[in-house]
């Protein structure tokens, strides 16, 4: 198991230092940022001066080396346009997105392990199509059109719940929604065809024949062994969903890494652009570890050498 | 302990292959009887139905497959009328089956005293002693270190450890009839006798039936004490053990016969095969579906035979039988006819 943490830890490294090396590149295609910060009356002096405060003089392979230096003890630089430290910036708005990709995630996941059994067990009826028809749907409406509707509809007309910003319970609904639809379509889906594969099983009908009751099965015998399938998809979607919450988190004014993201771009703020991607790579490496670790915990036949 | 009335009665059972428009039989009206204390064995080749008979009296049939037809009584209640919760509630009281593949045959995900404790939970026991009687069926079906397997996935035990297991889910309810498919097809043949004789213990314990299927005759030899011969979904002879084996009267009943190695009888080069394949349900023949692979065929195998009683406790499902049961069985008496014959 040491060594497997080992493995992963260095590899997890590989992972880390080439998304920030890819967004060090990128965030410095976009343009200059000090032109964002040039005054009527300043000086080419004075332009010069603030390039150097932020280093941006130096050559690019010299800023890329300074960067990754003090990135290693923690320092990020200080946001260009905000002038507070980058990770900091970050840090605190990560609480914001991680609690509504995974209230998305836990609500998508719970109702789907419904609907998917549902579907799975009443195979080929009415419920069954209907469900599978709303999940193609689910699928393929595009996020942002789902945000802007659910806001139209549930707030502006029937005045039910905020339009956008954060606090309270009810805040979180409708963002919740509008990223959790796809995972749950998708998942949906998953659970229905893992179920079907695992109902048709030897060791399902051995259940059957000792006669326990038919929740029993389902819970204890189908879902234990379709988990080790859901729990890959998982990790993967929360990845994409955090990528997903960008786009929500502008409609609603979600206070997230989203909307300091986009901020950051239009300001071409490279050290909170650099922070951002390197908490986002951060958090999908150890949502893989995570997974990876839940893999041995269901399935007793995996176990890391 | 063997009583008159029979436990469990099979009558007219017909279960069919695909949905209402159009049915293949693929049991195509079984009867069968099995009393107390009794093991009656079901034979015959792949294919031939013996497993879907089974299936269709435990109503554990896949999707596909459906019972069209007849009456499964225990203790005179038919089983085929009842909601599914009632059927739920007899599985593994009443009736439980030991499956015929050990290694998919148990969740791989769940440990073994899990798996047990939920067949030990049928009948009212203390939350308490369900471990040790875990830990004690477990012994009985002879898994030694028993406290510590308990605690094991199936992956970490043997195939025959499995089906130790496997039986010892069977019996953990003290059902009344037991289903065995095939228990020990998958094992080799060392671990087969130990497996049956524990299995055939237990039963004899708290005196309940077995219904036993197989296709190998030393089994059948061994542990039943009457035979239902099958052949493309229908009974082709029934007979106390000692006649079926002294004088067969289905020739597919002695072409299994002869194509079993024996010790008691000189060697003779080659072992006979029955010729050509058992018959799907899509093309079961005409007539008597053993006639294309007969030896013994005359003009009126064209129509179907019934089973008929031919000597006391003995019936077959051919027009020769009397004729055939009085046959020397000896592989030279009817090998070059076999041959011939396809």
């Amino acid at each position: 198991m040491s060594c497997f943490i080992l493995r992963r830890t260095l590899s997890a490294g590989v992972v880390i230092f080439g998304v920030v090396t890819v967004i060090f590149v990128l965030s410095r295609l976009i343009g200059d940022p000090i032109a964002l910060m040039i005054q009527p009356g300043m000086t080419v002096a004075d332009i010069e001066e603030l390039r150097a405060i932020w280093n941006l003089d130096a050559p690019i392979p010299e800023q890329f080396i300074r960067f990754l230096g003090s990135a290693l003890t923690g320092d990020f630089g200080l946001s260009i346009w905000q002038g507070q430290p980058a990770l900091g910036l970050v840090l605190e708005s990560l609480p914001a997105t991680l609690l509504l990709t995974s209230a998305a995630l836990l609500g998508a996941l719970l109702l789907a392990l419904v609907l998917g059994s549902l579907a799975a067990i009443k195979r080929d009826s009415m419920l069954d199509r209907t469900l599978m028809s709303l999940t193609l749907f689910g699928q393929s409406v595009p996020n942002f059109w789902l945000a802007l509707m659910l806001v139209l509809v549930v707030s502006v007309h029937f005045h039910l719940l905020p339009p956008a910003g954060y606090g309270t319970g009810s805040h979180l609904v409708l963002p919740a929604i509008a990223l959790g639809l796809f995972p749950l379509a998708r998942l949906t889906r998953l659970v229905r065809a893992e179920l079907l594969d695992v109902l048709s099983q030897d060791y399902i009908r051995t259940a059957r024949s000792k006669g326990i009751a038919p929740w029993l099965i389902l819970v204890r015998h189908c879902l234990r062994n379709i988990a080790i399938s859901l729990v890959t998809v998982i990790a993967v979607d929360f990845g994409t969903l955090m990528g997903g919450a960008v786009v929500t988190e502008t409609i609603f004014a979600w206070p997230g890494m989203g909307r300091l993201m986009i901020d950051a771009i239009s300001h071409r703020d490279f050290p909170i652009m650099q922070a951002g991607a390197f908490v986002v790579a951060l958090v999908v490496v150890l949502t893989s570890l995570i997974a990876d670790i839940t893999y041995a915990i269901i399935n007793p036949r995996i176990r890391y050498a | 302990m063997v009583t008159d009335t029979p436990l469990l009665r099979v009558e007219g059972l017909r279960t069919a292959l695909g949905s209402d428009g159009n049915n293949f039989d693929v049991v195509t009206g079984v009867d069968l009887e099995l009393r107390e204390g009794e093991t009656v064995a079901l034979v015959g080749e792949s294919g031939s139905g013996k497993s879907v008979t089974a299936l269709s009296i435990a109503r554990l049939l896949g999707p596909r497959l459906r019972t069209v037809a007849g009456k499964v009584l225990l203790n005179g209640k038919d089983l085929l009328s009842l909601s599914e919760k009632g059927m739920r509630q007899l599985r593994g009281r009443d009736i439980a089956v030991v499956f015929q593949e050990p290694m998919t045959s148990l969740n791989p995900v769940l440990r073994i005293g899990t798996q047990l404790a939920e067949s030990i939970r049928r009948n009212p026991v203390a939350a308490s002693s369900v471990r040790d009687r875990a830990i004690a069926l477990l012994k009985s079906v002879g898994i030694t270190n028993p406290e510590s397997r308990i605690d094991m996935y199936p992956h970490q035990l043997s195939g025959g450890m499995r089906q130790r297991v496997m039986v010892a889910i069977a019996v953990a309810a003290r059902p009344r009839v037991l289903i065995a498919d095939e228990p020990t097809t998958a094992l080799d043949v060392t671990t087969q006798a130990q497996i049956l004789d524990l299995m055939q213990a237990r039963m004899a314990e708290f005196g309940a039936a077995t219904l036993l299927i197989t296709h190998d005759m030393g089994v059948v030899a061994r542990y039943a004490q009457k035979v239902n011969v099958m052949y493309s979904g229908g009974i082709v002879e029934r007979s106390d053990v000692h006649s079926l084996f002294a004088k067969p009267a289905h020739p597919y009943t002695r072409g299994l016969l002869n194509s079993m190695p024996r010790l008691d009888r000189p060697r003779m080069g080659r072992l006979s095969a029955i010729e050509g394949l058992p018959p799907s349900v899509l093309t079961r023949p005409k007539g008597c579906p053993f006639q294309p692979r007969c030896a013994f065929r005359i003009d009126k195998c064209s129509q179907k035979p019934p089973l008929e009683s031919i000597a006391a406790g003995h019936e077959a499902a051919c027009w020769r039988a009397r004729e055939i049961a009085s046959l020397p069985l000896d592989d030279q008496a009817d090998a070059p006819a076999m041959r011939s014959g396809s």
